[in-house]
Parts: C-alpha cells; sequence; structure tokens
C-alpha cells in the first residue's frame, strides 16, 4: 500500500506542511517495499485549481492514503471519490506519521 | 458619449453618483441609458421605480461527460489549465465552478466523451425608469467566480443613438472593471476624502492612464477638512469636476433608497455643469 | 509555537481592517499579513517601509508570434473570452481578457502561439514601528488570487521564525472563495468581523462554515452593533445555537471615522470602540496564544 504525505521539505526526516495542496514537496511511501518518492510540487505557485491538482497527483501515484493538513473542499469531494484515506499528519514529522498511521495513531479526517 | 462611473473600492458613492447624474441629466432634456455593471452588487436599480421588459440569460458551456463513452485516459484532465477535471481508472469528476468553459477537454477528448451544455451564471434585466431612462443591469448568480462575461453580454446592448450612456462600473482595478472601461469614452472616479479613498483613488487612475482614456474625479463626502485628494489631483494634473458635501439629508436619502438631486435640487444643475465639463474634454 | 491569527469576514467593509490595525499595535511587535491583495489597506495606517520585493507569477497567458501567425484567424475563432482582436491587418492578444485556457495554443496551425508566465502581482516584505508587516499588490486588471496569499502567508511564517515572533496576525481576503480560503487554511485561531445589516447574518454563516471546514477553533466580533439592534440579536441567537463564542461588540463611534482620516489605528484614542477592541484582543490572547 502506497501513502502520500505532503512535506516541508525532501526528506523524510522533514514535517508534514500544515498546508495539503500548497505543500513543498509530496513524499509517496511504500509501505510493504519502504522504497519513498520525492515529488516537488509544480504547481505550487499557481493561483488556483490546486487542490485537484494535488488530488489527480495522489491518484496517478496509487495511493491509498493521504497523511496531511484538512485539504479545502473541492479537494475533499475528489479525495472521496477517488477513495483515498486522510489522516491529519501536523506538527509530526514524516517517519513519526507513516508510523503512527500503521500503528492507528493518527486522526483520521475521512 | 460613453462614460464610466466607476471607485476604487466598495462604499464611496458611486453608484449614489451615477444614479443622480442619470436623474439629473435626464430632466434636463438628454435622452439616457443607464447600465449597472456592477454585476456581483447592482444597486442601481433601488433608487428608481424599474419597469422591467426583456430578460436574457448570460451562460457559460459547461462539460458534459459520457461516462460509458469515457476509456479514462486522462488526456481532458492534463489539458485543463484550470484543473476542473479530475480523472482516475475508477471515476471522472468535473468541478463545475473551477470551469471556465473554454472547451478545450471537449477538443481533445480522442473518444468524443465530452460535449456540452449552457449553464447559466448571470441574467441581464432590461427596462426603463419612471422617468424615462431606458435601464439594463447584469445579475451574476451567488458563487460564480467572475462577472466578466455578465459585463461582456451587458455591454452588447450599449444603445448607439441616446445621448449619454452612463456605466456604474464594478469597483476596484480588476479584470471586471477593465471589462467595463473598453470602448468608454469618458471615466468618472468617485473618491471620499479620507488616506483610504486616496490610496485607492491613486491606483484607479493608474489603471486609466494605462487604458489611455480621458478621466475626472468628484470628491463625495466633501467636508473640506482632509486636503490631500485636491493636492494629489492638482500634482498629477487631473482634473477635480465636482464636489458633493458631507451632508446628512444626502446619507439619508442614500439609506431610504432616495435619488438626493431629489432632495437637494441644487445639485440637478451641478450635475448638468458636471456633463458640459465632460463633454469639452472629450471633444479637444 | 507560532500561532497564526486570521481576521476574516464574510463580505468587505465590515471593519476588518480596522481590527486588524489595531491588533497590529496591542500585540506587541507582532508579524503582520494583509492577505486583502485585492484592496490592501493595512499599510496605510502602519506605514512601512520596504525592505524587500518579489515578484509573484501566478498565471499564464497567451502570446503571439507575430512572425509565425499566418493570419488564418483560427485563434480569434476558438477563444470564447474575446481575447483575440484584430487590427490593422494583424491578430493581437488582449492580455486583460485572455484566461489561459491554451485553446488558441493548441489549435494554431502555425505554432506562433504560446502560453507564457504572466505577473500577476508583487508581495513585499516591511518593516513598521510595531513589527514585520507582508503585504501584496495586484497587478492592474488581474483577478484576485488564493497563490499571492499563499506567498504572502509563507514570507510572514518565515520572517516570524527568523526574528523568534510567536505570532502571525493574518488580516484576511473577505469573501469564501477561494482567496479567502488561502487566508484561514492552517492557522490557529480565526476572528470572524460581522456587522447588523440586511445581508449581515447570511453572510456570517457562510464563512463560519468555510471555518468549521478546516476545523479551526473561532470566535465572532459584531461591529457598530448599536446601529440595528434588531439584526444584532439574529447574529447572536445564531451565534447560541452554532456554539460560537462572541468575542465582543463594538459599538458605533465617531471616533473610528477621525481614527480612519488621520490613517491611525482606533486604539491610538480612548473611546468606547477602543476600550472594546482592547477587551477583545485580551480575550484572543488568552483564547489563541494559550491552546
Amino acid at each position: 500500500m502506497k501513502v502520500m504525505i505532503t512535506a516541508n521539505d525532501s526528506s523524510i526526516d522533514s514535517m508534514v506542511s500544515d498546508r495539503f495542496a500548497r505543500a513543498p514537496y509530496f513524499i509517496v511511501y511504500d509501505i510493504e517495499s519502504q522504497k519513498s518518492e520525492v515529488l516537488e510540487n509544480e504547481f505550487l505557485k499557481n493561483s488556483h485549481g490546486v487542490g485537484p491538482k494535488a488530488v489527480q497527483i495522489a491518484v496517478d501515484n496509487g495511493v491509498a492514503a493521504l497523511i496531511s493538513a484538512v485539504p479545502g473542499g473541492n479537494s475533499m469531494e475528489a479525495l472521496k471519490k477517488a477513495e483515498i484515506d486522510v489522516y491529519d499528519g501536523r506538527g509530526l514529522k514524516v517517519s513519526e506519521a507513516i508510523s503512527k498511521m500503521k500503528s492507528g495513531e493518527l486522526n483520521k479526517i475521512l | 458619449m460613453k462614460i464610466a462611473v466607476l471607485s476604487g473600492k466598495g462604499g464611496t458613492g458611486k453608484t449614489t453618483i451615477a444614479t443622480n447624474l442619470a436623474y439629473s441629466l435626464n430632466l434636463s432634456g438628454k435622452e439616457i441609458q443607464l447600465l449597472d455593471a456592477d454585476a456581483e452588487e447592482p444597486n442601481s436599480h433601488i433608487f428608481f421605480d424599474v419597469t422591467y421588459t426583456e430578460e436574457e440569460a448570460v451562460n457559460l458551456l459547461l462539460p458534459v461527460i459520457d461516462t460509458n463513452a469515457c476509456t479514462h485516459c486522462g488526456k481532458c484532465a492534463k489539458a485543463c489549465q484550470f484543473s476542473a477535471i479530475s480523472v482516475s481508472s475508477k471515476y471522472i469528476m468535473l468541478f463545475e465552478y473551477l470551469c471556465h468553459g473554454c472547451g478545450v477537454c471537449s477538443m481533445v477528448c480522442p473518444v468524443k466523451a465530452i460535449s456540452e451544455k449552457p449553464k447559466e451564471i448571470g441574467k441581464l434585466k432590461f427596462g426603463h425608469t419612471y422617468e424615462g431612462i431606458s435601464f439594463g443591469e447584469g445579475i451574476l448568480n451567488v458563487g460564480e467566480p467572475t462577472p466578466v462575461k455578465v459585463i461582456r453580454q451587458l455591454k452588447k446592448h450599449m444603445i448607439s443613438d441616446v445621448d449619454v450612456v452612463i456605466l456604474d462600473s464594478p469597483p476596484g482595478t480588476s479584470c471586471p472593471v477593465v471589462e467595463t472601461l473598453q470602448g468608454i469614452d469618458f471615466a468618472l472616479l468617485v473618491t471620499e476624502p479620507t488616506p483610504f479613498g486616496l490610496h485607492d483613488l491613486k491606483l484607479t487612475i493608474d489603471l486609466i492612464r494605462e487604458m489611455n482614456i480621458k478621466m475626472g474625479v468628484l470628491i463625495n463626502r466633501y467636508d473640506g477638512t482632509y486636503k490631500e485628494v485636491e493636492k494629489y489631483l492638482k500634482e498629477e494634473n487631473i482634473p477635480l469636476m465636482m464636489t458633493v458635501a458631507y451632508d446628512e439629508a444626502i446619507a439619508r436619502s442614500y439609506s431610504s433608497g432616495q435619488l438626493f438631486s431629489k432632495v437637494r435640487e441644487e445639485y440637478v444643475e451641478e450635475f448638468v455643469e458636471l456633463f458640459q465639463k465632460i463633454e469639452a474634454m472629450v471633444a479637444c | 509555537m507560532l500561532r497564526q491569527i486570521a481576521i476574516v469576514s464574510g463580505k468587505g467593509g465590515t471593519g476588518k481592517t480596522t481590527l486588524s490595525a489595531s491588533f497590529a499595535y496591542l500585540a506587541k511587535h507582532p508579524v503582520m499579513a494583509d492577505c486583502d491583495v485585492d484592496a490592501p489597506n493595512l499599510h496605510i495606517i502602519l506605514k512601512p517601509e520596504i525592505k524587500e520585493t518579489h515578484e509573484y507569477i501566478g498565471s499564464k497567458k497567451a502570446a503571439l508570434n507575430q512572425s509565425k501567425c499566418v493570419k488564418c484567424g483560427i485563434c480569434q475563432q476558438v477563444c470564447r473570452f474575446d481575447a483575440v482582436g484584430f487590427d490593422e491587418g494583424r491578430y493581437f492578444i488582449r492580455e486583460y481578457a485572455c484566461e489561459g485556457c491554451n485553446a488558441c495554443v493548441m489549435k494554431c496551425p502555425a505554432g506562433a502561439l504560446e502560453l507564457v508566465d504572466s505577473l500577476s502581482g508583487k508581495y513585499f516584505s516591511s518593516k513598521t514601528e510595531n513589527g514585520p508587516l507582508i503585504h501584496a499588490l495586484l497587478g492592474l486588471g488581474e483577478e484576485t488570487s488564493g497563490g499571492l496569499i499563499a506567498e504572502v502567508r509563507k514570507m510572514a511564517v518565515k520572517v516570524a521564525r527568523e526574528q523568534e515572533i510567536p505570532v502571525v496576525i493574518i488580516d484576511g481576503a473577505p469573501g469564501i472563495g477561494c482567496p479567502a480560503t488561502s487566508s484561514i487554511s492552517s492557522t490557529s485561531y480565526v476572528i470572524v468581523v460581522s456587522e447588523p445589516t440586511m445581508s449581515g447574518l447570511h453572510d456570517l454563516k457562510r464563512i463560519v462554515q468555510t471555518v468549521k471546514h478546516f476545523r479551526i477553533p473561532m470566535g465572532i466580533v459584531i461591529n457598530k452593533y448599536d446601529i440595528n439592534e434588531f439584526q444584532t440579536d439574529e447574529i447572536v441567537k445564531y451565534c447560541e445555537d452554532e456554539s460560537l463564542e462572541i468575542l465582543g461588540k463594538i459599538p458605533y463611534d465617531k471616533m473610528v471615522k477621525t481614527a480612519t482620516e488621520q490613517a491611525k489605528p482606533v486604539v491610538a484614542y480612548d473611546s468606547l470602540a477602543s476600550d472594546e477592541i482592547r477587551k477583545i484582543w485580551n480575550k484572543v490572547e488568552n483564547i489563541a496564544m494559550k491552546r
């Protein structure tokens, strides 16, 4: 299963971003292989519609869950359709958030 | 003659001036058309007894996706510059309020699964006032992001053989204002004598200069205490066309939806003189 | 921990900036972020000295290469925004009307069109007597942008971290659209300013729903509460039903007009409105700063 985490920086030790679609990096982490891939958010500075673009990135990478801040209304609607679970990872490091999600300690938003 | 009445931000009395100008010029025997282009908050009609005779829808063409034909190839989502379509192997969805109605998605769909249907984003209403002023207004539906298309369509109804067309412009300096100002002969800028009014006035002046339109300024709620606006206009060589006094009777007439030129009749003559100044400026 | 407090309203003109400017004085050296990029006004009161200017490129627009143009007019046919004009034998792009949809670029048989980055505004990092101010100015004829607001907020957080300032106060964009959302997302506390007018309660409800969506705690301020006591009662009733805390009710006060004319914060003068604003700030400090 793959998880996407919105991050402030490109490493797994960086903090989970407190913005969803305007996070600087998206880290796609594969729980089975424990491999991660870092994607730079190329839509960061777009003026509108960044939420659906970020959801599209999650969909295109085949993730089953997202760890982030609370996404906006447009994004939530798309995430629901895409059947992607959303967890609140604010205030945690990316690595901490992943292990907490595995142990069921993260607050599920969707 | 086409005159746009505008202001840097809301609340300066732009509508008050546009409506009183229309009323006064009509009273002086001119044939007038008043168009309310402030489509997010069209208020001009409040000051008149308007009989509406015509209505017209303003539509955007929205994509309609045939989910049976869709192969989920994702080309439409990639081509859309506004992120209005999201596609996965499981679903395809449209975010209506992000859609600009540009037609690119139907253009790129390889299996022709996307057709289009009109969606009403606003409407235009036309009629005439009790005094005989030809009246029109654009109304943007609540929740729609931009009134530009409503304004564009409204302006197609400008009557060429009236003496004066007066446009009540949206506030600010963004794209709806630029749309309103296209092809206008004169911009009448309404401001109030405060540091905030002056700041916003400067921004508006920059815009009008860039668009190369003749302009003049009217100071509303003028009480003579704050002189910076006049000082600035003198420095910039922009004519101060008229002032309207800070006056309780005017404020009261506004809050009850009355034209102040009916309460303070001396303003009728002042508005007529204002128009003569505008005519002279546009002629040269 | 850094706290971000946003001041918002469902509609412009409710006194949001009046309140923000006063908080700038009461909060003892906060970072101020003016996110009302459409009509930025905070700098008029705070009188900043600009330290850094950054350009914001938030949109793309079509650009036509005249030397490649074969004058077929297909671009003009496919454009739904009247953004392609024809004058003196050549086609041209009306930049203000172009929405950057790419249709003309895709259909041009000569490859004469492309989408290029367009400068949509600027943002500034400034210094004032009361602390840093981050503000922005949207380009003339540009449309309001959540992206520019996001840049302002990012810069505000950066400055707060660098100077070890514990609080960012955000003068939010009015309304409930993308700019408003961008002003409140991931803040620690939101102050909603409302007015007892015909549309006041309606506007309040819409913004409250938006804040609730983001699960951010909030409090309500009723400005000029005594101009219409009936509408004020309606707002109070709604807040009770929704368990929303009313932080304070600011009376209509002539001193506010004086302060505005002098370009000073209301709290620089002794008045009833000023007293109430001080009380509101004390409450906000207790709630938001200690959470």
